[in-house]
């Protein structure tokens, strides 16, 4: 069985997802140099880019995301593009920070794992859901997709045909299964939550007791008494020659959602080079 | 293995941390039949006391001050607490509990301690009595962003190896007390043993959170100097909340950050 990291990068206006994948996928390599990473984006990647991925494909078919300023919803096709069976599918502004290739034998025990609750920096899980009021008011499953596994087998056929229907027809199913409050835009993580909750799949993908997730640097679920917008700009953070990552001077582990565009910086992907 | 407890008491013209520690003592004595070993600079009735063992130090030259609160009352003075560190050498005992003079035991859940296998227990949680109060999760960490916080009240260790280090880092901690509250994020200029004990503890650590150490058998409850201290009789405390609500506890153990009110009430007691 063939098994890979995927990272999904479409060309924006206000980001550089290239870079950060490529960051995303040095840290990878850093720890697992084994492990294989497969690039998809409809950018022109450039040559000194092309090595740091072991495959760069494109992306298929109509863009779901052409009115968006957001370009996710293309990500539901991630599913036919993957060149692996197992796939681990990770945002491009993460960072690997440790050795997680023990994760595979346990993610082998699912056919589809999203996690539905995820750390601070300061190892604690997450307890506030400022930001998942769409979730909570529809009790919705809290799925993130940002770190998820799945492996191509008929169930998930079925389930990510149905992940397209919901992103392409994210207007009737939102009005259907958002109604308490909607999110008039669709992100990924609302459309594989009604396609998780529609199918019934709670207690399939999601686990209570693993550890199988990641470090959520969203200021406002980092349970502070102040109302912070942008983590950078206030908390210390350093990489250092090995890899370390320390933010507010804890070292983090696993998988590092750092979500501010501005906290990768040139400095630190030459040093994860 | 000997075991005690280990108390410091240096005092200024706003606490007589002395009179405390012999009050303190003669609880410790009392409901956990421990021996109790005083640290100070200062002077002690050496006639009548609650002590097994005095060891006199030279008082410390600090110009630190802080605000001591009785209830609505403020009073600006010295504080001198930059010796905790010494206790892995001083104490004579092979097994030691550390404890505040401001913290009073009222049970004898700690000698619990004397039967687990661990070097080292500390509180990280504390419990305000009004358990609607705004300071427990006020005071979870040693500042907004930083590491989670952990209590120097009471704790236990036993010498080891890796206690001397622990103990060592604190001390350093303390004399490079700028810097560190900078790296933590510490707002207060003040060096306080809590937010050593956590960053000393969490650099031990590897800078991670872990299994390492483990919690106090008792948990840490406590009332603010915002708080007043009414009574103490048969083993029972009187409070008047800073929201004007009274309360009493009985038999449970309790950290009265109110030294000038809790000294008031030994006056009385006496």
């Amino acid at each position: 069985m063939s098994r890979g990291f995927v990272l999904f990068v479409q060309q924006n206006n206000d980001s550089d997802y290239l870079k950060q994948a490529v960051a995303c996928s040095l840290s990878i390599k850093k720890f697992m140099p084994d492990e294989k990473v497969c690039l998809i984006t409809d950018i022109t990647v450039p040559a000194d880019y092309q090595k740091h991925f072991d495959y760069i494909k494109d992306i298929p078919g109509d863009d779901l995301a052409q009115n968006s300023d957001w370009k996710v919803a293309n990500r539901c096709k991630i599913y036919d593009i993957t060149p692996f069976n197992e796939t681990i599918v990770l945002d491009v502004d993460m960072l690997v920070l440790e050795n997680i290739d023990h994760w595979w034998k346990q993610l082998s025990n699912y056919e589809l794992y999203y996690t539905n609750k995820v750390k601070t920096y300061r190892g604690e899980w997450a307890t506030s859901n400022y930001y998942r009021r769409v979730f909570v008011e529809n009790s919705l499953p809290n799925v993130y997709c940002g770190f998820h596994y799945f492996k191509k087998c008929k169930n998930n056929n079925k389930f990510f045909e149905l992940l397209k229907d919901i992103v392409v027809n994210y207007e009737v199913y939102s009005k259907r299964f958002t109604k308490y409050k909607t999110q008039t835009w669709c992100s990924m993580d609302v459309a594989t939550a009604i396609a998780i909750d529609l199918l019934n799949l709670q207690h399939k993908v999601f686990s209570d007791y693993s550890n199988l997730t990641f470090t959520h640097m969203k200021p406002r679920i980092q349970n502070y008494q102040s109302q912070m917008n942008n983590w950078t700009q206030h908390i210390d953070y350093n990489l250092n020659t090995k890899n370390e990552l320390f933010v507010g001077n804890v070292k983090q582990k696993g998988i590092f959602h750092y979500v501010e565009d501005n906290f990768l910086t040139e400095q630190m992907l030459e040093q994860l080079q | 293995m000997s075991k005690g407890v280990l108390l410091f008491a240096h005092n200024n013209s706003t606490v007589d941390y002395v009179k405390q520690a012999d009050f303190c003592a003669a609880q410790i004595k009392k409901h956990l039949n421990l021996p109790v070993c005083l640290i100070t600079s200062d002077k002690f009735n050496e006639d009548k006391n609650n002590f097994n063992h005095v060891i006199v130090v030279p008082k410390e030259s600090t110009s630190q001050t802080k605000s001591y609160h009785d209830g609505n009352q403020r009073h600006k003075d010295i504080w001198s607490n930059h010796s905790r560190y010494t206790a892995y050498t001083l104490t004579p005992y092979d097994e030691t509990i550390v404890m505040d003079t401001d913290f009073i035991v009222a049970n004898n859940n700690l000698n619990k301690v004397f039967e687990s296998n661990e070097d080292f227990l500390i509180n990280y949680k504390a419990q305000h009595i009004d358990f609607d109060s705004r300071y427990t999760e006020e005071m979870k960490y040693v500042s907004d962003t930083g590491i989670e916080m952990c209590w120097a009240t009471v704790f236990y260790f036993k010498k080891t190896e890796r206690t001397k280090i622990l103990f060592e880092l604190i001390n350093h901690i303390k004399n490079q007390w700028d810097f560190y509250r900078f790296k933590y994020q510490i707002t207060h200029p003040n060096f306080r043993n809590d937010f050593a004990f956590a960053i000393a503890i969490h650099m031990i650590n590897d800078f991670e959170k872990t299994a390492w150490p483990k919690q106090l058998p008792s948990k840490l409850f406590y009332v603010t100097d915002r708080d007043g201290v009414d009574s103490f009789q048969d083993n029972k405390w009187t409070f008047t909340f800073e929201s004007g609500l009274k309360a009493q506890i009985k038999g449970i153990n309790i950290h009265i950050m109110n030294k000038i009110g809790l000294n008031k009430i030994i006056d009385q007691y006496e």
